[in-house]
């Protein structure tokens, strides 16, 4: 085995030059349009490049950060997913709503559990019953909403617990607890995506369901367990919102949903499934805060913020297809 | 329309000068050139991958060509659009039917193209009266407000024919008309197109079938490897003149079989049925045999390989691996029994085309290289070069995506899945379908040292030479059956064709 030796070295060399190719650069992309943005607004106002304000961009992208790191999941997988905005509202509603009763743990874990359990309703509709993902998620996008609206008798609920707050509020050190909750979201959802072997079974289901049963892969189980880790992903999103509003409106979350989808897919992950990765979407979080942040600071109209993000969603996916048809 | 061209009228309708067709890693069609005289049936002839589909595509304007020159008519022509191909009178009926099922046979004759009336209503009554005209120079009349899924294959074809006339079309390609009907459908397709033909339409016909070519054709023509090989008059070629051209060499000439040790029974099927599918299937297949599966397109042999995998459940019998009884329906327990399948679409069930090359050839594999559900990169990479090597698959590197490999290349891939798999036995499911000659010798070397290395192989293929060159046994599949087994020694194209063929 001594050429393998030099043809694991030849094959090193190739990795670097694979890290130039047509794909690569693709998603390189979405990084080259962030630091343009950066450099636009930095030029424009000095208060952008402060500590505080890139504190408080990083912040302010942490809850929907969460959740669009899990829908990275269900795309990559080839679902879709657009009952997280409802779960994340209910599952707030629960923490808020049950913190008096059962106290500050239990309740956090109950509305984390309710988000594991919508999203694995979502998966066994698409799995077992072969629901379209769209259809069934806009189902129980409903149902969850319906339930909050129940629970919380149409109004607001509000939460004077300081302990609560504090995740949403808190800091641990100079950095905001939200942020230290998105970073460790994203560390451990990059690992499992990227170096296990779950993760992997998810590109391959996602990129090829049929060959993925061919070749001995579990499909069904890999769809909905991603359907559970947004889930999951969504209620912690819900929890960090409420505590950081100390408060539940009855439509809380609504509309986060397209959010999470939209870093998703300007960070280049497939709508059709199998392409995509964690730090893509987290460079499409970014782009979003970004916007969010540079507009308010420009004092730019707060309207036309919705058509220069809706612009940059349709702009990136079509970018991606026309890529895509051209090789 | 014609009038207008009178000038060419003693130059061929259509003419082709060293059409060239590149994809990825293959020559699909290399400087071709031959022309169809007006008013012929023009036979087209050649193995699976031998540029057929690909020049038809070209003329229908599906695909751009890469040089070379067509002229319709004697004005040269560079279809982008299949569109303007249509508009300038040339229909393509391909082998998978372009109709929408749901609407019914009028609406799909007319789709696009339909008549207004009076602010825009559809115009049922002129549409209805054409369409008669159109039956009306056929011969032949369907209901025509039947849902179009209502309707055989054989119908549904006709319905494309229909269609074809109703754009005037001048030149109708049609490929591989016979391949799914019944003998009855036959006879009414040849009948239809040689009234095509006194109408002073021109067909080109795409067959497997030789009798068929020679008997409807006027002409013929060969392709063989992108390349073209010759045209022949019907009347004055054989059956084995025709074959010649289309195959070359046979694979003897470049695979040189010699007798293999066998080993134990590895897998055994008993009595396997299902219905509509298969029926009392039997046979056994040792280590260090190569197993060869032949019959017709739909006798069943996919289905059979497919119940053997796990992916289809059956009726009744059993399969059984070493003595143990495998559930049916279970892909996973198949394949850690040893079985692995590369399947008839490789691009459809055998890769996830999106993924590198490395993460392809570990998918069935992977807990091998991830004791603890984490990924270990280096065994991966070790495992992957390791069979890119054994296997010399042609690649810039590991990292290379699977959809930027030639056809035998990615064939090599699902073989080399397998292989990392450590598969007792490995059901090949036409496995140089689509790749070239250089590749397609590279896995018959490979399916013998396979063999030769204790494994057992199952060779399902629609290719004889292929079948007689490479097994030791061979079944012959017919209508959900098997109708003969033949030693190496017994068999023939002959024989199996008749077995293949013959009414069960």
């Amino acid at each position: 085995m001594t050429s393998g030796g030099q043809v694991a070295r030849k094959s090193l060399s190739l990795q670097k030059a694979w890290f130039l190719t047509k794909g690569r650069l693709r998603s390189l992309g979405i990084v080259i349009g962030l630091i343009i943005m950066i450099l636009f607004l930095a030029l424009k106002s000095e208060a952008f490049l402060k500590p505080a304000n890139l504190l408080n961009i990083l912040r302010q992208s942490s809850v929907v950060g969460i959740m669009a790191v899990g829908m990275t999941f269900v795309l990559i997988v080839g679902g879709f997913d657009l009952s997280v905005g409802s779960a994340m509202g209910l599952a707030g509603g629960l923490a808020v709503g049950l913190l008096p009763k059962i106290g500050l743990g239990p309740s956090l874990l109950v509305a984390l559990l309710m988000g594991i359990v919508a999203g694995m309703v979502n998966g066994l509709l698409v799995v077992k019953l072969n629901v379209n993902a769209f259809v069934a998620t806009l189902g129980i996008m409903n149902i969850l909403r319906g339930i909050l609206l129940m629970y919380s008798g149409g109004k607001t609920m509000f939460s004077p617990d300081r302990s609560f707050a504090l995740i949403g509020s808190g800091y641990l050190g100079p950095i905001p607890i939200p942020v230290v909750i998105f970073t460790v979201v994203t560390l451990c959802s990059a690992f499992i995506l990227h170096r296990t072997r779950f993760g992997r079974y998810i590109y391959a289901v996602g990129g090829n369901e049929e060959a993925s049963i061919f070749s001995g892969i579990d499909a069904g189980f890999y769809k909905a367990a991603s359907f559970a880790i947004v889930g999951l992903l969504a209620a912690l999103s819900g929890v960090v919102l409420a505590s950081r509003l100390q408060s539940v409106a009855p439509m809380a979350g609504s509309g986060y949903e397209l959010d999470a989808i939209a870093a998703a897919v300007i960070g280049g992950t497939s709508i059709s499934g199998g392409q995509g990765s964690i730090w893509q979407t987290v460079a499409g979080v970014f782009v979003l805060g970004v916007i969010n942040n540079g507009f308010n600071i420009l004092n730019v109209n707060e309207y036309i913020q919705l058509v220069f993000k809706g612009a940059i969603v349709v702009a990136a996916v079509a970018l991606d297809t026309y890529s895509k048809r051209k090789t | 329309m014609v009038e207008g061209f009178t000038v060419n009228m003693d130059r061929p309708l259509l003419e082709i000068v060293q059409v060239s067709k590149y994809f990825p890693g293959v020559k699909a069609l290399d400087k071709v050139g031959f022309s169809v005289q007006k008013g012929e049936i023009h036979g087209l002839a050649g193995e699976n991958g031998a540029g057929k589909s690909t020049l038809i595509k070209i003329l229908a304007g599906v695909y751009p060509k890469d040089s070379g020159q067509i002229f319709f008519h004697g004005t040269p022509v560079d279809f982008r659009k299949p569109f303007q191909a249509l508009s300038q009178g040339i229909s393509v009926i391909y082998q998978e039917l372009n109709l929408v099922p749901q609407l019914d046979v009028i609406s799909n004759i007319f789709l696009g193209r339909e008549y207004y009336g009076f602010l825009r209503r559809l115009d049922n009554l002129k549409m209805l009266q054409e369409y008669e005209t159109i039956c009306d120079s056929v011969g032949f009349h369907f209901p025509p407000h039947r849902l179009v899924r209502d309707l055989s294959i054989a119908e549904q074809q006709m319905v494309e024919i229909l269609k074809a006339i109703s754009f005037n079309a001048e030149l109708i390609i049609m490929d591989e008309p016979t391949s799914s009907l019944t003998e009855r459908e036959t006879g009414q397709l040849y009948k239809v197109i040689k009234k095509l033909k006194a109408q002073g339409k021109t067909i080109i016909f795409i067959s497997h079938f030789i009798d068929e070519l020679i008997e409807l054709s006027d002409r013929i023509t060969v392709l063989r490897d992108g390349r073209y090989v010759g045209t022949v008059d019907s009347r004055k070629t054989s059956k084995q003149e025709i074959i010649g051209m289309m195959v070359g060499r046979e694979i003897n000439d470049i695979f040189e079989y010699s007798e293999r040790p066998r080993g134990e029974v590895f897998l055994s099927v008993k009595n396997l049925s299902k219905q509509g599918l298969f029926r009392d299937i039997s046979f056994e297949v040792r280590k260090g045999e190569v197993l060869g599966l032949a019959g017709l397109v739909g006798a069943g042999r996919t289905e059979v390989a497919k119940a053997i995998f796990g992916l289809h459940h059956y009726d009744a019998g059993e399969i059984t691996v070493g003595g143990k009884r495998l559930v049916p329906g279970k892909a996973g327990q198949a394949i850690k029994a040893g079985i692995g399948l590369l399947p008839e679409d490789r691009k459809r069930y055998g890769l996830v085309m999106g993924l590198s090359l490395a993460k392809n050839l570990t998918l069935a594999n992977l807990r091998a290289v991830s004791p603890l559900g984490v990924i270990q990169a280096k065994k991966e990479r070790d495992a992957a070069l390791q069979m890119m090597k054994a296997l010399s698959i042609k690649t810039p590197g590991l990292h290379q995506i699977v959809r930027y490999l030639s056809g035998g290349n990615q064939q090599k891939v699902v073989f080399g899945k397998w292989l990392l798999k450590d598969c007792e036995l490995l059901i090949l499911d036409e496995p140089t379908r689509g790749i070239d000659v250089g590749a397609k010798l590279e896995v018959y070397r490979l399916i013998d040292e396979l063999a030769r290395s204790g494994k057992a192989i199952i060779l399902i293929s629609c290719e004889l030479p292929e079948i007689l060159g490479l097994s030791d046994r061979i079944l012959v599949m017919n209508q959900g059956r098997i109708t003969a087994q033949f030693s190496r020694a017994e068999a023939s194209q002959e024989k199996i064709m008749a077995a293949a063929l013959s009414v069960v």
